[in-house]
């Protein structure tokens, strides 16, 4: 319903702010109160459901694995099968603070994935399995801090470095590294990136032998915040979060709907009015009898 | 009871007022039915959660 005494300036300009950012189509417009109440309740929900789903219940793609011998999609080769995600159509709606999900989705489908090579050293934290690449492979849980570092300064598809290991029993090893390497695709939803590289170690009897090192390091915050991710990192966040995970990205989802609500009283001006009409009584009100002499 | 059901209640708040927001300009009008919308819904949400509290036993 358009007031006179509602002053919307350039609608279209107005419902444009109010997408890119939730309260900046009224701030432009002078509606300083609407626009204060927008921007908090909106981005504050957002906030929320995203610390709520440890910050990363947004994004735009489901990767599925379609290379049949790359045991995960981190460490596919071609381009992955994606698939839309709809919850992501409502969380767009909220604006600037889910757009880098459209960025992170192009630097996938734009980036080839070389994932056995190494760009340049890593230096990060360790968590996964030592195993012996032939006879029972047994395997051992390992943490630690790992070294990497390609065997030339341009890249190489061969890593050498070290890994200061603590094993399951807290007892401390430093292992080297060297030989082929499979890294996890750099862009990828998830803040572990996948390593696979061969380790000189030791058998029990004290012999030389070449192990298996499976794992993941770190990944930089700009390279998996709400970046397309798999079905495996899905299971992932919700073991570790629980309930969290889901609630938090409803809750996104709610923002951005909310903020539509907002993009439209930005374009056209409140539904019901200025708020000071006179309120019409329901026609299924029944109407006092009148009296009859 | 779940620290889960208590979001509600800041998640209804906020709600109410960017929806009462949308229908009225009016900062009085907009605060008024705001307040109402959040009471209704958590009254609502009240009953429904001793309705399903009551089934569950």
């Amino acid at each position: 319903m358009k007031d006179p005494r509602v002053r919307l300036r350039n609608p279209v300009v107005a419902a444009l702010l109010a997408f890119a950012i939730p309260g900046a189509g009224h701030w432009y417009q002078g509606r300083r109160f609407k626009a204060a109440i927008y921007s908090v309740c909106i981005l504050t929900i957002f906030v929320w459901g995203m610390i709520l789903g440890g910050g990363q219940p947004v994004y735009s793609q489901l990767i599925y694995r379609s290379e049949g011998m790359a045991p995960t999609a981190q460490l596919q080769a071609s381009a992955p099968r994606m698939k839309f995600s709809f919850g992501y159509a409502a969380q767009v709606l909220v604006g600037a603070p889910a757009w880098p999900a459209i960025i992170q989705e192009m630097r996938i489908r734009n980036t080839d994935a070389r994932i056995d090579w190494i760009d340049g050293p890593i230096e990060s934290d360790f968590q996964g399995l030592l195993s012996s690449e032939f006879g029972d492979r047994t395997s051992k849980i390992v943490t630690g801090t790992i070294s990497l570092n390609p065997a030339n300064e341009q890249g190489s598809s061969i890593a050498t470095g070290t890994l200061h290991a603590v094993l399951a029993d807290e007892s401390v090893r430093d292992y080297s590294l060297g030989g082929d390497i499979k890294l996890g695709r750099e862009v990828f939803g998830s803040p572990r990136r996948e390593v696979r590289c061969f380790v000189a170690g030791q058998d029990d009897e004290g012999r030389e032998v070449r192990l298996q090192l499976e794992g993941s390091v770190s990944r930089s915050f700009v390279d998996w915040f709400q970046a397309p991710r798999d079905t495996l990192e899905l299971d992932r966040l919700n073991g570790a979060l629980s309930q969290n995970f889901d609630i938090g990205s409803v809750f996104t989802w709610i923002a951005g709907l909310l903020n539509l609500l907002a993009i439209w009283d930005a374009a056209e001006g409140p539904a019901y009015g200025y708020g000071d009409e006179e309120e019409i009584p329901d026609d299924d009100e029944p109407t006092p009898a009148k009296k009859t002499d | 009871m779940q620290l889960a059901v208590v979001y509600a209640i800041p998640l209804t708040a906020g709600i109410s007022l960017v929806y009462c927001a949308s229908r009225f300009e009016m900062p009085e009008k907009i605060v008024r039915s705001a307040v109402l919308m959040f009471v209704k819904t958590i009254a609502a949400l009240v009953a429904l959660y001793l309705i399903l509290l009551y089934l569950s036993r």
